[in-house]
C-alpha cells in the first residue's frame, strides 16, 4: 500500500497520542475519544489512497477525526436539542470551586463552547497548527477560523472570570468586575 | 492595543490579560497531558491486525 520510508503502521502509532489528545479535547470524554481514534485509524487505513503523499499525515488524520466527530455530533444534535455557548450567563460556576480557577473549571468551560469554536481553539492553541492548516482541516476559510478562535477566547475569558478573580486578586475592583460580568453569586 | 489605551488600562483589562495567558496554558496542558500517555494496547493490536490482514490479502493476490 505504501512506499514511504516509514511504514504506515509505525507512522500511525506515532500519531496516536496526538489524535487521542485532540479527540478528548474535542468531545470531553476519554472513552468516546478512543472510539473516535479507533474509527479514524480504520478509515485512514482503508482510505490511504486518498492521502496525498508528501502532505501532512498528522493534518490528514486530524481531518478524518474531526469529520467523524462532527457527523456524529450533528446526528446527536438532531435527536436532542443541545445547548451551545451563545449565552455566557447560562454557564454556572460550581459553588465549591468558585473563586479558584482549576483545570476542571477549564474543561467544563471548554465543553460548553460551541463545537466549531472549541475545535478551532484546540487546533490553533493546543495542537500547534497554523490558521491556514486549521482552516484546511476544518474545511472553512482562514478568516472563519480566526473569528472562531477569537470568539472562543473571549467567551472562555468571560465565563472563567469569576473563578479566576481570586487567582489574580484580591483587588478592590473585583466585586465590580464580577457584577459587570453578570453572574449570579451563589 | 495602542499605547494610550495601555496607559489607561482598567483593572478588568489586566485581569483578562492574565486570564487569557492562563487559558492558553491550560489549553496546552490538557492536550499535552493526554498526548504524553503511552499508546493503549487496543490500538497496537488494531494496527497489527490491519497489517496482518493486508499481508494475507497481498499473498492471495500473487
Amino acid at each position: 500500500v505504501n512506499t514511504e520510508s516509514v511504514p504506515l503502521k509505525q507512522a500511525l502509532l506515532g500519531l496516536i497520542p496526538n489524535l487521542r489528545a485532540f479527540a478528548v479535547s474535542l468531545c470531553g470524554d476519554m472513552e468516546r475519544a478512543d472510539d473516535l481514534v479507533q474509527e479514524t485509524l480504520l478509515k485512514a487505513w482503508t482510505h490511504l489512497e486518498s492521502f496525498e503523499e508528501g502532505t501532512n499525515l498528522r493534518a490528514w488524520l486530524f481531518t478524518i477525526l474531526r469529520n467523524t466527530y462532527f457527523s456524529e455530533f450533528r446526528r446527536r444534535r438532531r435527536e436532542v436539542e443541545m445547548r451551545d455557548g451563545d449565552n455566557a450567563a447560562e454557564f454556572a460556576v460550581h459553588p465549591d470551586q468558585q473563586g479558584h480557577l482549576d483545570l476542571q473549571d477549564f474543561r467544563r468551560a471548554l465543553a460548553w463552547l460551541p463545537a466549531e469554536q472549541r475545535e478551532a481553539l484546540i487546533l490553533v492553541g493546543a495542537a500547534g497548527f497554523s490558521y491556514e492548516e486549521a482552516a484546511k482541516i476544518s474545511n472553512c476559510a482562514v478568516g472563519t477560523i480566526k473569528s472562531r478562535v477569537n470568539r472562543a477566547r473571549a467567551k472562555l475569558t468571560e465565563v472563567l472570570r469569576v473563578s479566576a478573580v481570586s487567582d489574580f486578586g484580591p483587588d478592590p475592583s473585583t466585586e465590580a468586575i464580577v457584577a459587570q460580568a453578570g453572574y449570579r453569586h451563589r | 492595543m495602542n499605547a494610550r489605551q495601555a496607559g489607561h488600562e482598567r483593572p478588568k483589562g489586566m485581569l483578562d490579560r492574565n486570564l487569557q495567558m492562563k487559558i492558553g496554558g491550560m489549553l496546552r496542558d490538557i492536550f499535552a497531558d493526554v498526548a504524553k500517555e503511552p499508546v493503549p494496547e487496543r490500538f497496537v493490536a488494531l494496527l497489527e491486525q490491519l497489517e496482518a490482514r493486508e499481508k494475507v490479502a497481498g499473498e492471495n493476490d500473487q
